[in-house]
C-alpha cells in the first residue's frame, strides 16, 4: 500500500505551508478581535446559542 | 495538587530539554562550554571559567528521556490524580477521607519516590523497561505506598454515607487495583546489588509483558483516574449531571475488559507471534467505542449548557481535553492496524501521538481541574480569568504545533525511509537523510513544546497569586448520617451467580476457546459464543428490569464490585502471557537461539542500558522488506531470548542495531562513541567521552552471572576468577587492536596519558568503552537450531492458531538483500 | 485496504450500536441508576462565582436536582 507513496521533495514544505497558513488564519482573527470596538464585543458576546421561538433574527451564531 | 503543578513544571522542562537536544547535540551538556566560551573569548568576560566538556553524562538524552516520562506521568499526572481521587471521594461518599495518616504517607511517600527517581535516573541507575525504569528499591517504595493509597481509598468506601457507587469511584477502583497487577507483574526481578537487577523475563516475554504494563499504563494511570476525575469536575463545572449513565456503565465495564489486551499493538510486524499481534490489532480497534463513549458522555454532559465554553476557562480546557482524548483514541486504532503500523512504527508520528494524549488530556484536565479548585481550596475567586484563558490558547497551539510537526515527520520519516527504487530491491534514502529532513520539524515541535510549558507556567502564576489571595478553608458540609443505610448488603453468591454474571463468563470462555482452539472445535466454540451471545441479548429484553437492578446493587457494593473489576482486568493478561511464559521458551524455540554474552558483553549490555541507548536506536528487524533491505534478516524469536531485560526498542531516532555486530570494525564504535559527527557530520547522537575515563566494574560480573543463571539464562558454571579473567582477557584483546590502530587514547583527570603502546594497552583494556564494543560487536550473533519445516506465516490460519507459533521457522523465498549488510547504507 | 475497510468496518458497527442504546432521548429516570448521576449535586454548597454568567438571551436550562 505503501509502495505507491512516493515522497517528492516539495513535499517537504507541505507542514511549513501550512503552519503559515494556520498562523495566518490565526493572527488574522487576532488582530480582528484586537481592533473590534467594545460594544461590537459586548453584542457578539451576548448572541444567543439557539434560534429563538419569534424568528426574528437571521443568522445568529447556533452551538 | 501544589505537588502536581511543581512537578509538571520539572515534567515539561525535561521535556522541553530532551527536544532542543534531538535538534542540537550540544544541548546533551555540551551547550555549557559554548555559552561560557562565548562569554570568555568573545565577550572577554574572563571572570567566567570555560567549562569545558564534550557532554554531561547526567543530561543525556538516554537518561533525561526516562526522567520526563517518569515526572510526566507519576510525577505530574500521579499527584493531579491523587488530588482529584481525594477530594472527589470525599464528596461522592459523603464521609472524611478513612485516615488523615495514611494520606500524609501517601504524599510525602510518593514525593520521596518522585526524588529518588530524579536522582537514580539521573545517575544512569535503571531497569531499561518504558515507564519501569526505576531500581528496585524504590519499586519496593512504589508498592508500599500504593498499597497504602489503595487502603485508605477502599476504607473510605467502606464507611461511607452514600449508598450508590458513584462511576468516578468505579473508575478509581478500576485505577488502583489494575496499576497493582501491572505493577508487581512487571517489577518481578531478581536483584544484582542495591541499585541494579535483572527481570525474571526475558526475550519475547519480557516484550509481551513491558507492552501489557506500559500500554495499560497508559490505561490505568494516565486514563481511567482522569475519566474519573471527568465524571466528578464536569458535571460540577458545568452544573449539569452526566448525559448518559446507561453509556458510562457500558463503556467502563468494555474499557477496563478490552484495554488490556491492547499491549501487543506495540510489537507489530516483530518476533512476536503472529496470533498475538492479531489480538492486540483487533482489541485495539474494538478500543474506540468504549473510548469514544467516554468522550461523547463528557461532550453531551455540556448539552444545554454550551454558552459556558464563552466565559469559563475550566469549561474550555475541559471541553478541549476530551476532544483531544477522543482524537488520541481515534488514533491509536489506527495505528494498531498492522499496515498503518509498518509506517508509523519508530518513528516520530507515535510520539505525535502520545503527546497529543498526554498534552491534550491529561494535561489540559490537570488545568482545568486546578482552576476549579483552586479558588475553592483558598475561599476566593480565580486571580485572573484572562490569564486562564490565555493558558488555554497558547496551550492549545502548543499541542497543536507540536503534534502537527511530528504527524508531518513520523510520515516523512516512515516513507523515506521504507522506499525503494522501482525494482524494489534497493533502498533509495540513508538514515541519516531522513534526520536531516525532518530537521526544522523536530525544531517546530520543540517550539511548540515550549509555548505548551509557557502556558503551565502561566497557571502557576495564576494559582499562586489565588492562593495568596484566598485563605486555606476546609470546607465542612452536613451529612445525614443514615445508620440503617443499605449498602454493601449483597451476598456473594448475589454477586457472581447470575445471569449478566454467567452470560458474559460463557460467552468469553467460548470466544477464547474459537481463537486457540483448531479448526473444527473452533467452529464449535464459535457456534457456542454466538449462541451465548444471542440468548444474553434475549434474557436482557425479557428481564431488563431485573438485570438493571442487579447492576444498581452491584454498585452499592464496593467489594464484588472490585472483585469483578479485577476478574475483568486479568482475563486479557492471562490469555496472552500464560502462553507466551509457557510455549516461547529458549527450549522451544527453532530456527535461531541467541549466543550466550561473555562476561565482557554482559557487562557492555548493561552499560548500553545505563545510558539509555535504547531510547533511541531499536533491535528488532522487523518482518518488512524495507527493514530488510536496510539492515539485515529479519530478528528471530530465539535471538533475543535471553536478552533480560529485552532490547527491541521502540524508537528510531538512531538506526537499528539488531545485526550491529561485525558490521564494523571495533576503531569505528570506538570513534562513534567519542564524537559520533567525526563519523557522519549530521548525527545528533550525544558525545560518550566519559566511558572512555570510567572503568568497567568486573567486580560486579560474577554477581550478575549468578542472578542470569538463576532467571534461566545457561552460563556454565564458573568461578568468579573465571569469570574476571574470561573478561579481562576479551578487554585486553579489544584494546590491543585497538592501540595497534593508533586510535586516540583518551585520559580522564588525574591521569597520565600512556607513553608505550603497552601501557595503552593496559590503560584502555579496563575502560568502559571497550565493554561496550565488546556487546556492539555481539549483536545479532546466534546459533541455527534444529529446523523443522513449517507452514509460510502468511496462511490464513491465523484464526487458529498454533502453538508453538509457525511463523519462527525460516521462511523461504524472501528477497535476498543483494549485497552483504555491511555495504548497505545505513 | 486493510486501513479503509477496518476502521469502515468498526464505524458503521459502533455508529449502530451507539445509536440503538443511547439516543433515545434520555431515559425517564426510575431506575437507581440514572438517579445515581445527580450524586454530585447532593449535599452541595461549594457554589463558589468564580466566573460571572455572561448575561444572554439563551435560557440555559438551569439543572435543579430531582430529591
Amino acid at each position: 500500500m505503501f509502495k505507491r507513496v512516493i515522497l517528492e521533495s516539495w513535499h517537504e514544505y507541505v507542514p511549513y505551508v501550512c503552519f503559515a497558513l494556520i498562523a495566518g488564519a490565526f493572527a488574522a482573527i487576532i488582530i480582528r478581535a484586537l481592533l473590534m470596538k467594545k460594544s461590537e464585543v459586548e453584542r457578539i458576546a451576548r448572541l444567543p446559542l439557539e434560534q429563538p421561538e419569534e424568528n426574528e433574527r437571521t443568522g445568529e451564531n447556533q452551538s | 495538587m501544589v505537588a502536581s503543578i511543581g512537578w509538571g513544571v520539572v515534567a515539561m522542562l525535561v521535556g522541553v530539554i530532551i527536544a532542543f537536544q534531538l535538534n542540537f547535540w550540544e544541548a546533551n551538556g555540551h551547550v555549557f562550554e559554548v555559552i561560557t566560551r562565548f562569554l570568555n573569548e568573545t565577550l572577554r568576560l574572563r571572570f567566567i571559567p570555560i567549562f569545558e566538556t564534550d557532554g554531561i553524562q547526567y543530561l543525556t538524552f538516554g537518561r533525561l528521556r526516562p526522567l520526563h516520562t517518569n515526572a510526566a506521568i507519576f510525577a505530574f499526572v500521579g499527584n493531579m490524580m491523587f488530588a482529584g481521587i481525594y477530594h472527589s471521594t470525599q464528596r461522592l461518599c459523603n464521609t472524611r477521607t478513612y485516615s488523615d495518616l495514611l494520606s500524609k504517607i501517601h504524599f510525602w511517600g510518593w514525593q520521596g519516590i518522585i526524588v529518588g527517581a530524579a536522582v537514580t535516573l539521573t545517575a544512569g541507575l535503571t531497569r531499561g523497561k518504558e515507564y519501569a525504569e526505576l531500581i528496585w528499591p524504590i519499586n519496593i517504595a512504589v508498592v508500599v505506598i500504593w498499597v497504602v493509597f489503595a487502603l485508605n481509598f477502599f476504607l473510605t468506601l467502606k464507611i461511607r454515607r452514600e449508598k450508590s457507587l458513584y462511576v468516578a469511584l468505579w473508575f478509581y477502583i478500576a485505577t488502583i487495583v489494575t496499576v497493582a497487577v501491572l505493577y508487581i507483574v512487571n517489577h518481578l526481578q531478581i536483584p544484582t546489588s542495591l541499585v541494579h537487577s535483572y527481570p525474571i523475563f526475558g526475550g519475547v516475554q519480557d516484550a509481551l509483558v513491558q507492552w501489557w504494563y506500559g500500554h495499560n499504563a497508559v490505561a490505568f494511570f494516565l486514563t481511567t483516574p482522569i475519566l474519573g476525575i471527568m465524571y466528578y469536575y464536569l458535571p460540577k463545572a458545568a452544573n449539569r449531571p452526566v448525559y448518559s449513565y446507561r453509556l458510562s456503565i457500558v463503556h467502563f465495564w468494555s474499557l477496563v475488559f478490552l484495554y488490556i489486551w491492547a499491549g501487543p499493538h506495540h510489537l507489530l510486524n516483530t518476533a512476536l507471534p503472529k496470533w498475538l499481534q492479531l489480538l492486540g490489532m483487533f482489541f485495539s480497534l474494538m478500543l474506540w467505542a468504549p473510548s469514544w463513549g467516554g468522550m461523547i458522555n463528557g461532550l453531551l454532559t455540556l448539552r444545554g449548557a454550551w454558552d459556558k465554553i464563552r466565559t469559563d476557562p475550566v469549561i474550555k480546557f475541559f471541553v478541549a481535553a476530551i476532544t483531544f482524548y477522543g482524537m488520541s483514541t481515534f488514533e491509536g486504532p489506527l495505528l494498531s492496524i498492522r499496515s498503518v503500523n509498518s509506517l508509523a512504527h519508530y518513528t516520530d508520528w507515535i510520539i505525535g501521538h502520545v503527546h497529543s494524549g498526554t498534552l491534550g488530556w491529561n494535561g489540559f484536565m490537570a488545568a482545568g481541574m486546578f482552576y476549579w479548585l483552586a479558588p475553592r481550596l483558598w475561599n476566593t475567586k480565580l486571580w485572573s480569568k484572562n490569564l486562564a484563558n490565555f493558558h488555554f490558547w497558547i496551550g492549545t497551539v502548543g499541542i497543536l504545533l507540536y503534534v502537527a510537526s511530528l504527524w508531518f515527520a513520523g510520515v516523512i520519516q516512515g516513507l523515506m525511509l521504507n522506499e525503494t527504487d522501482p525494482t524494489g530491491t534497493r533502498l533509495v534514502y540513508e538514515f541519516v537523510q531522513t534526520v536531516d529532513k525532518i530537521q526544522l520539524l523536530m525544531l517546530t515541535r520543540a517550539i511548540g513544546g515550549t509555548l505548551y510549558l509557557t502556558g503551565f507556567i502561566l497557571l502557576v502564576v495564576n494559582i499562586w497569586m489565588t492562593a495568596r489571595s484566598g485563605t486555606p478553608t476546609n470546607e465542612t458540609r452536613e451529612v445525614y448520617d443514615d445508620p440503617a443505610l443499605a449498602r454493601d448488603r449483597m451476598t456473594w453468591k448475589a454477586a457472581f451467580r447470575n445471569d449478566p454474571v454467567t452470560y458474559t463468563v460463557w460467552t468469553l470462555i467460548f470466544g477464547i476457546h474459537w481463537f486457540f482452539l483448531p479448526p473444527g472445535a473452533s467452529h464449535m466454540a464459535l457456534i457456542c459464543m454466538i449462541g451465548f451471545a444471542v440468548m444474553a441479548c434475549i434474557k436482557f429484553k425479557q428481564n431488563t428490569k431485573a438485570w438493571s437492578d442487579w447492576y444498581d446493587e452491584l454498585s452499592e457494593n464496593y467489594l464484588p464490585f472490585t472483585i469483578l473489576v479485577i476478574v475483568a482486568v486479568l482475563i486479557g493478561g492471562v490469555v496472552q502471557i500464560v502462553p507466551a511464559i509457557t510455549v516461547n521458551r529458549a527450549a522451544n524455540v527453532e530456527d535461531r537461539l541467541q549466543t550466550l554474552y561473555t562476561p565482557l558483553e554482559l557487562s557492555g549490555r548493561d552499560l548500553y542500558i545505563s545510558e539509555g541507548c535504547y531510547n533511541c536506536h531499536s533491535q528488532m528487524i522487523r518482518m518488512l522488506v524495507p527493514d530488510v533491505l536496510r539492515y539485515g534478516d529479519y530478528s528471530r524469536l530465539g535471538e533475543s531470548i535471553y536478552n533480560h531485560p529485552f532490547q527491541w526498542g521502540s524508537k528510531r531516532t538512531g538506526p537499528d542495531l539488531a545485526r550491529e555486530g561485525g558490521a564494523r570494525g571495533d576503531s569505528w564504535h570506538y570513534l562513534h562513541m567519542l564524537n559520533p559527527r567525526s563519523i557522519n557530520a549530521n548525527s545528533r547522537m550525544p558525545n560518550y567521552p566519559w566511558l572512555f575515563k570510567k572503568e568497567t566494574d568486573f567486580g560486579s560480573l560474577p554477581g550478575r552471572i549468578a542472578v542470569q543463571q538463576r532467571i534461566g539464562v545457561p552460563y556454565p558454571i564458573m568461578t568468579p576468577e573465571e569469570i574476571e579473567q574470561h573478561a579481562r582477557e576479551q578487554a585486553l584483546a579489544i584494546s590491543t587492536g585497538l592501540v595497534d590502530q593508533d586510535v586516540r587514547i583518551v585520559v580522564g583527570k588525574g591521569e597520565t596519558q600512556p607513553k608505550t603502546k603497552q601501557e595503552a594497552r593496559d590503560h584502555l583494556a579496563s575502560k568502559e568503552i571497550i565493554a561496550l564494543i565488546a556487546y556492539l560487536q555481539k549483536l545479532g550473533t546466534f546459533e541455527e537450531t534444529a529446523e523443522t519445516g513449517g507452514e509460510g506465516f502468511d496462511s490464513l490460519e491465523f484464526l487458529a492458531p498454533q502453538v508453538p507459533d509457525a511463523n519462527r521457522v525460516t521462511v523461504p523465498a524472501k528477497p535476498e538483500p543483494t549485497e552483504e549488510p555491511a555495504e548497505l547504507q545505513q | 485496504m486493510e486501513v479503509i475497510f477496518l476502521t469502515t468496518l468498526f464505524s458503521i458497527v459502533f455508529a449502530i450500536f451507539f445509536l440503538l442504546l443511547f439516543l433515545r432521548v434520555r431515559q425517564k429516570g426510575d431506575s437507581c441508576a440514572d438517579q445515581d448521576s445527580l450524586i454530585p449535586f447532593r449535599n452541595e454548597n461549594d457554589s463558589i462565582e468564580q466566573t460571572d454568567p455572561t448575561p444572554s438571551n439563551s435560557s440555559p436550562k438551569d439543572f435543579v436536582p430531582k430529591k
